[in-house]
């Protein structure tokens, strides 16, 4: 027996050395770490495939743009900084491309200009040369006679003026203006001259930039501030990167913290310096959990590694079991004997414990899947590391002589509550719990995913408001089958939410048919004018000397005008900022267009909206539906664990047995509910992923409990031992940055409590044995 | 638009520091507080036989802006200060919208108040004559300049006198400036206007 333990030693070794070089090696190809907040997301989707190309296009641009204002109360001072920062950002490496500043050429600018004069003319100006064409042609001619403001087609090449229309209706997207001194653009607010920048990052190799975008981030700031301005930035991939950095240092932290205090715990415990190979089967359990997930999921995400780091407290819990009973038993503790006493109290938590893991690994998120494989992969081996190793390294270990706290602890057994006092506390804490149950909000927010600074925010908040560039991730998608149905479609819904903007229900709309009319329209347009003015409408230029034969000529010859199709106007200078508005062909015969919708009162509305080709997109919304589906499941499948478990326990430890071990997890997780409600704390899928965990843990007390044969002194000294250092870990989370592993932290800490305190109350006595 | 506004920022050159006479026509530009007088544009154009003409007042007030009342054909009122250009509509100023405008106006504000360095970096400038009857060409340097003037010609005594623009697409356009007040009382409209 002992020779084959002994070979399993040498062979497990052999497996664990193996399962390190490969670690080593899958991390030192590169992209072993996945920091991509999206990867988390699920990837079932209830959009069709329009939509999530729609989405995964707008995701893609979203993801690779960075904004930055430079504000300054002096517009020089503003300009110079901002050439300053754009030439870093140029030279960064970080940006494909990167706009801040261009110079134009003024002979293509005006033949764009005249050929887009009629496509983009825009309705009001229409509507005033149809119905006061005398007007209009005075205020052209009175323009044309001063020396300021000057439309940038000269006379004889526009005599009927729409060239003038072309640049402001192209420039409606933003507040931004263009210097033509310097060639940057500008929003003028009464203290500061903001200048826009923009950039698009890089696509391939990203993940390796994020420190330098975050640097040069921060070194822009730093030189903008030196200099008296103000510097506000955002992009995706900028929380991402910063989502990344907190993420890392956090764990970091946290995962020292919790050795540190776990360390210091069991040092004064027990007194020996041997706990720390207690660490080993925590190692090993790590180790194996990496490579398991890098193996099965090609990477692994950083959210994985965080909460897999508070597994700590939960993979200590197996050699504590253990050990603790040596406290009480000096001389007669044998490592080996305990061990093997407690094999199948192990193996019974442990296959419960797999089987709540495991069926994790049926929900359709990502993150689940990979900490589900994580932690079972990690609970094996940790557990086969405990019982391979720790007994022969504690072979020789003669306990210390404990001191009286021992004693102390013994008062456990005693309840200060009469058997009556204890029923009616029993029941104010149940209706406690009903009641915080009943009171508990069931609600999943993606924004609880990932703690974005405030400031981040609000920068984003203040770019939006000074450019009035749209960052809303709320938009209509529009499906037609060519683009002239797509412009009409477009037009159509535009005029609904004209009118819900008027009442107040939403706030800017932006649009390709606010700028550009079909063809069709076009040809309207030409015919309307073609047949509508007569030459007396030009008067005003007779009286500056200017032969009004001009105007007729150029009227009479629109109907020889070509059309402008909206591909090609989208491919001229003075289109690129509504290139973002169209999305081209999403699928085959099929085009689409966006439009994006600001303020909105009430999404119901919005939602109402959609059809025939039209969708209404609100990814955030969607996700949070889909996060709901995915916790429901979650629940659903961990309630299945339980008729499992509590089947299996049935089995091997008959029917009332095997009911009040399934009953004390069980229990823990209504109160930890209960609890969760009185304290306003929504239950969302990090909520849940815990209160699986405090089943599992919850079993694993239950199982010592249960079937451990020492006195329930020793039981009691060990479960505590556990649930301390699992306590630690899980409390550490629960001060997290990040509110969604703040919730989950909490959850399992209250959990473990609450499994703690019902385990005592009911296995009270020796008789239980 | 590009075209006149530096034209006009040039009746009121303030320290161009050209070595010796410039200097001396910097200080002499520099001197009046205000500056009214009668203006007659005309505007040569390719196409057509005969130039468009306008003509009107103009009130210049130092490190306020510009109010130029145009009277023949149409009567148009423009205002010309920091913070934009604006025509009257007997009741109220209009701004008028045009993109770009901002900076050229601060380039030409700047000019009233000495600085130059904006213009420097678009045009070679170079002086003759006495400072009785100076003449001042400028010659475009920055690739956008280049693309709209061919240059620009600037003759004054204590003031500026004369305007002329060469454009590249082959138009141009006098100023010429007559009647000329310096540091005369202002009218209510003008006062109110540049206030």
């Amino acid at each position: 027996m002992c020779k084959s333990l002994t070979a399993y030693r040498y062979l497990y070794g052999l497996f664990l050395i193996g399962i390190a070089v490969l670690l080593i090696r899958q991390v030192s190809s590169s992209h072993w770490l996945q920091t991509d907040l999206h990867a988390l997301l699920p990837t079932e989707s209830a959009w069709s495939i329009e939509q999530r190309n729609a989405d995964q296009m707008l995701e893609t641009q979203f993801n690779q743009q960075m904004i930055a204002l430079i504000g300054h109360s002096d517009m020089t001072t503003a300009f110079t900084i901002a050439e300053q920062i754009g030439q870093q950002w140029q030279v960064s490496g970080l940006f494909q491309q990167v706009d801040y500043k261009i110079q134009p050429n003024i002979a293509q600018l005006q033949q764009q200009v005249e050929q887009l004069k009629i496509a983009v003319l825009p309705e009001a100006v229409r509507h005033q040369l149809l119905t006061q064409p005398q007007a209009y042609f005075q205020q052209y001619a009175k323009q044309i006679s001063h020396p300021f403001d000057h439309p940038i087609l000269p006379l004889t090449q526009d005599w009927l003026g729409f060239g003038r229309f072309v640049l402001p209706q192209s420039q409606q997207l933003s507040q931004l203006h263009w210097n033509a001194t310097n060639g940057m653009f500008y929003v003028q607010t009464p203290e500061k001259t903001w200048v826009f920048m923009q950039g698009r990052l890089v696509e391939s190799q990203f993940a390796d930039l994020q420190q330098t975008l975050l640097d040069v981030m921060e070194q822009g700031h730093a030189q903008v501030v030196k200099q008296g301005g103000e510097w506000l930035v955002t992009g995706a991939a900028l929380f991402a990167s910063i989502a990344k950095q907190q993420a890392e240092s956090e764990s970091k932290i946290m995962s020292l913290l919790g050795i540190g205090l776990t360390l210091c715990l069991l040092l004064g415990v027990f007194r020996t310096f041997r706990i720390f190979w207690l660490f080993l089967p925590i190692f090993v359990g790590m180790l194996t959990g990496i490579v398991a997930t890098i193996i099965f999921f090609g990477q692994i995400h950083i959210f994985t590694l965080v909460i897999g780091t508070s597994l700590i407290g939960v993979l200590i819990d197996f050699p504590l079991h253990w050990l603790a009973a040596s406290l009480f038993h000096f001389s007669d503790w044998k490592a080996e004997n305990a061990m093997k006493t407690l094999r199948f109290t192990f193996l019974i938590s442990l296959g419960v414990t797999l089987l709540g893991y495991g069926l994790l690994g049926f929900t359709p998120l990502p993150v689940l899947q990979q900490t589900a494989l994580f932690s079972s992969v990690a609970l094996v081996f940790a557990l086969c590391t405990t019982m391979l190793y720790l007994p022969p390294i504690f072979h020789q270990y003669i306990p210390h002589k404990r001191l009286n706290w021992t004693k102390y602890l013994s008062l456990l057994s005693v309840s200060p509550f009469s058997s009556i006092t204890q029923k009616i506390v029993g029941c104010v804490f149940a209706c406690f719990v009903i009641v915080g149950i009943y009171r508990s909000q069931w609600q999943d927010d993606i924004r609880q995913w990932v703690a974005l600074p405030s400031a981040m925010l609000s920068q984003a908040n203040q770019i939006a408001n000074i450019t009035g560039i749209s960052l809303s991730s709320q938009y209509f998608l529009i499906t037609a089958e060519n683009d002239e149905q797509l412009l009409e479609k477009d037009k159509k819904l535009v005029d609904r939410l004209l009118v819900l903007q008027q009442q107040g229900k939403v706030g800017s709309v932006q649009a390709l048919s606010q700028w550009i009319r079909s063809e069709t329209a076009q040809r309207q347009l030409l015919a309307e004018v073609y047949h509508g003015l007569i030459a007396s409408d030009y008067s005003a230029f007779q009286e500056i000397g200017v032969p009004i034969e001009n105007m007729v000529a150029e009227q009479k010859n629109l109907v020889n005008r070509p059309l402008v199709s909206l591909t090609q106007a989208l491919d001229t200078e003075v289109g690129q900022m509504w290139k973002t508005f169209y999305l081209g062909k999403l699928v085959p015969d099929r085009v689409a267009s966006v439009v994006k919708v600001s303020d909105i009162e009430e999404t119901r509305v919005m939602e109402q909206l959609a059809g025939d080709g039209i969708y209404w997109q609100d990814k955030r919304q969607h996700l949070n539906r889909l996060f709901e589906h995915t916790r429901n499941q979650a629940g659903y499948l961990k309630l299945l664990s339980f008729v499992l478990a509590w089947g299996g326990l049935w089995w091997i430890f008959g029917f009332k047995q095997g009911s009040r071990m399934i009953l004390i997890p069980l229990t823990a997780v209504a109160v930890t509910l209960g609890i969760l409600g009185w304290l306003n704390i929504g239950i969302n899928l990090f909520a849940m992923f815990g209160l699986l965990l405090v089943s599992a843990i919850g079993i694993d007390y239950v199982a010592y409990m249960q079937t451990a044969k020492e006195s329930i002194f020793v039981k009691r000294t060990a479960v505590l031992l556990a649930a301390t250092t699992t306590l630690i870990s899980f409390l550490l989370l629960g001060l997290s940055n990040t509110p969604a592993i703040a919730v989950f932290g909490l959850t399992v800490s209250l959990g473990v409590l609450g499994s703690v305190l019902i385990a005592f109350s009911i296995f009270k006595s020796h008789k239980l044995n | 638009m590009w075209k006149w506004i530096v034209g006009l920022c040039l009746i009121c050159f303030s320290s161009l520091g050209w070595t010796f006479s410039q200097t001396n026509l910097v200080e002499q530009l520099q001197q009046p507080k205000t500056v009214q007088g009668h203006f007659i544009q005309q505007r040569f154009l390719k196409a057509l036989a005969k130039p468009i003409t306008t003509s009107g007042q103009f009130t210049l007030v130092q490190n306020k802006g510009l109010l130029w009342q145009m009277q023949k054909p149409f009567q148009v009122d423009l205002r010309v200060i920091p913070s934009g250009i604006s025509q009257w509509n007997n009741s109220h100023w209009v701004a008028t919208t045009q993109a770009g405008q901002a900076q050229q106006i601060t380039l030409f504000l700047g000019l009233l108040t000495g600085d130059v360095e904006g213009l420097k970096s678009q045009f070679d400038m170079s002086l003759s004559g006495q400072s009785t009857n100076w003449q001042l060409t400028l010659i475009p340097r920055s690739l956008l300049m280049k693309q709209i003037f061919e240059r620009i010609h600037i003759q004054g005594d204590k003031v500026v006198k004369m305007i002329e623009l060469y454009e590249k697409q082959g138009d141009h356009s006098t100023i010429s400036f007559t009647q000329i007040q310096l540091d005369q009382p202002l009218s209510d409209f003008a006062q109110r206007s540049l206030e």
